[in-house]
């Protein structure tokens, strides 16, 4: 069976400038242990298209028609409790930004251990230290254990979006939601944690669905592309065969701005 | 990272030394005043500041320095009873409005509104005349009428802070409303509390003075600044020290409490660094 399957999905924002279509019945499939990317410029739905599937499309956006089967269960129409079973726990998700997506007031160590322990109840305060590092170190931080007393101002950007996956992996997701993680670090750092997130994928067997706007990302990480262009998907197929022969004009565009080395 | 900012303030530095000082005379009371504030002593009334009474005596003897070391007890206790509760009440109500938004939020907004508009003091004076006199209910008139600050700034705070990375990504690991709002939202929102609670200290230890001063306060026979200085206006002319010593000690503690609060201001505020 297909471990993520959305049909015809339809994401609206009700706007006083009238209806946005974020995302215009769009339809994904994600395999077990695969890596698909998202691509698209800025307004193209594709971030909409990420928060639908955890349900947490901001106000005044509403999910409108179309399904979102995890294993068999439509997430569009599963009850808030159950849903957040699934969030964090089964499908994680990790952001553009890692500078503000870690709560300034707590240590890391505090804040991967809330994540471990909303989810796995085979854990107490007690194991929870130990996985925490184990965590930190399987994301390549250097000396885990004195880094988890940290807070987040006191570590780079990079270190941060590491944490931020350590935290989104403590669960043992089945899928990996990343909203173009690697878009606010320099290049050096993103080719590391494009690395970090390929390796972590083929370690740990989850799927990854891969947001970003970067057509060379895409060819770096992904076994398939959809191609997605004011709220649908123009395109999709294997990474290869779209940057061979690409059908749609707006996929060649995007393909065009890919500097050539 | 605020005290290491609020250390470089001389200002409030002081103002902190003075209301630490104020607690352990309030805590230690019977120890630190030489008599008790209730004796009466017919042979030595109205006596100036001398040795054996630092800050004279009044009208019937009793040792005004005493009186004023047990009158600290009220006036902080009510202080900090009184924007306990408000803030308490404040925070609930500002995270709800902030939190959920829509009709809920409309609706508490209005009804801040609306207590913002009764003119508090009446509104504690008439209170006190229907439940009658006690440092009880002084407390909790202010508490209750108090919170509409702290509760439109605890709900600025979540509007602002409600679409901010942290709680999208606590949004999405699964994180509970109830756990989003208490450790996330509520931790990151507390500096302006504070800052406004020493000042809102300040403003309850001068209600509670204002309100013995005027005979709704405390009973007579319990010493505090308001009702000392109530008591002494009849021997102003003869008792300078009767007037100068509680009205000294009012003043010394609200300054104190409003320069901890603008040092406490200036060292959240990134824009004064």
């Amino acid at each position: 069976m297909t471990l993520l399957d959305i049909k015809n999905l339809r994401t609206y924002f009700d706007t006083e400038a009238g209806l946005v279509k974020a995302v215009d019945g769009v339809d994904l499939s994600l395999e077990r242990g695969e890596i698909v990317a998202v691509v698209g410029g800025s307004g193209s739905g594709k971030t909409i298209l990420a928060l639908s599937i955890l349900k947490l499309v901001p106000e005044p956006g509403k999910i409108v028609s179309g399904e979102i089967s995890y294993n068999g269960i439509d997430l569009v129409k599963l009850p808030a409790s159950e849903l957040r079973k699934v969030r964090g726990g089964k499908i994680s998700m990790i952001f553009q930004e890692p500078m503000t997506a870690l709560n300034p007031v707590f240590t890391i160590e505090n804040q991967i251990s809330e994540a471990i322990l909303t989810h796995d109840k085979t854990f107490d305060n007690r194991a929870a230290p130990g996985r925490t590092a184990e965590l930190l170190s399987m994301v390549g931080i250097p000396d885990p254990v004195k880094k988890m007393k940290a807070y987040p101002n006191e570590l780079s950007g990079g270190m941060r979006q590491r944490v931020m996956i350590a935290m989104a992996l403590a669960s043992k997701p089945d899928i990996l939601i990343a909203d173009e993680p690697t878009t606010a670090l320099d290049v050096t750092i993103q080719a590391q944690i494009l690395e970090l997130i390929a390796s972590l994928q083929v370690k740990l067997g989850m799927a990854v669905i891969f947001i970003t706007h970067d057509f060379g990302i895409v060819a770096q990480v992904a076994h398939r592309v959809y191609v997605m262009h004011d709220g649908r998907v123009v395109e999709s197929g294997k990474v290869g065969d779209v940057f061979e022969r690409p059908k749609d004009d707006y996929t060649k565009k995007l393909l065009a701005t890919v500097p050539v080395l | 990272m605020v005290w290491h900012q609020l250390k470089r303030n001389k200002l409030a530095l002081t103002g902190l030394a003075v209301i630490v000082l104020l607690f352990i005379v309030a805590i230690f009371a019977p120890m630190i005043a030489p008599y008790n504030p209730n004796a009466y002593d017919l042979d030595s009334v109205l006596k100036a500041p001398s040795l054996a009474h630092l800050f004279g005596t009044d009208d019937q003897g009793r040792d005004v320095f005493s009186r004023i070391v047990f009158g600290a007890r009220i006036s902080l206790s009510v202080g900090f009873v009184a924007v306990s509760i408000y803030i308490t009440i404040g925070i609930i109500l500002g995270a709800i409005a902030g939190y959920y938004g829509g009709w809920i939020d409309i609706a508490l907004s209005r009804l801040i509104e609306v207590v913002i508009c009764f003119p508090t003091f009446f509104l504690i004076l008439a209170i006190l005349a229907f439940v009658g006199p006690s440092i009880y209910n002084i407390m909790i008139v202010i508490g209750l009428t108090g919170w509409t600050g702290v509760a439109r700034l605890i709900r600025g705070e979540f509007l602002r802070l409600k679409s901010v990375d942290f709680v999208s990504a606590a949004k999405a690991s699964g994180a509970s409303d109830f756990r989003i709002i208490f450790r996330h939202l509520l931790p990151n929102s507390l500096a302006p509390v504070l800052v406004s609670a020493s000042f809102g200290v300040a403003a309850a230890i001068l209600v509670e003075s204002s309100l013995s001063f005027l005979g709704f306060g405390v009973p007579p026979y319990v010493s505090s600044w308001g009702g000392i200085l109530s008591e002494s206006r009849e021997y102003m002319d003869v008792a300078w020290w009767l007037t100068i010593t509680p009205g000294l000690a009012i003043f010394l503690t609200i300054t104190a409490y409003n320069l901890l609060g603008e040092g406490l201001r200036d060292a959240i505020d990134p824009r004064m660094r």
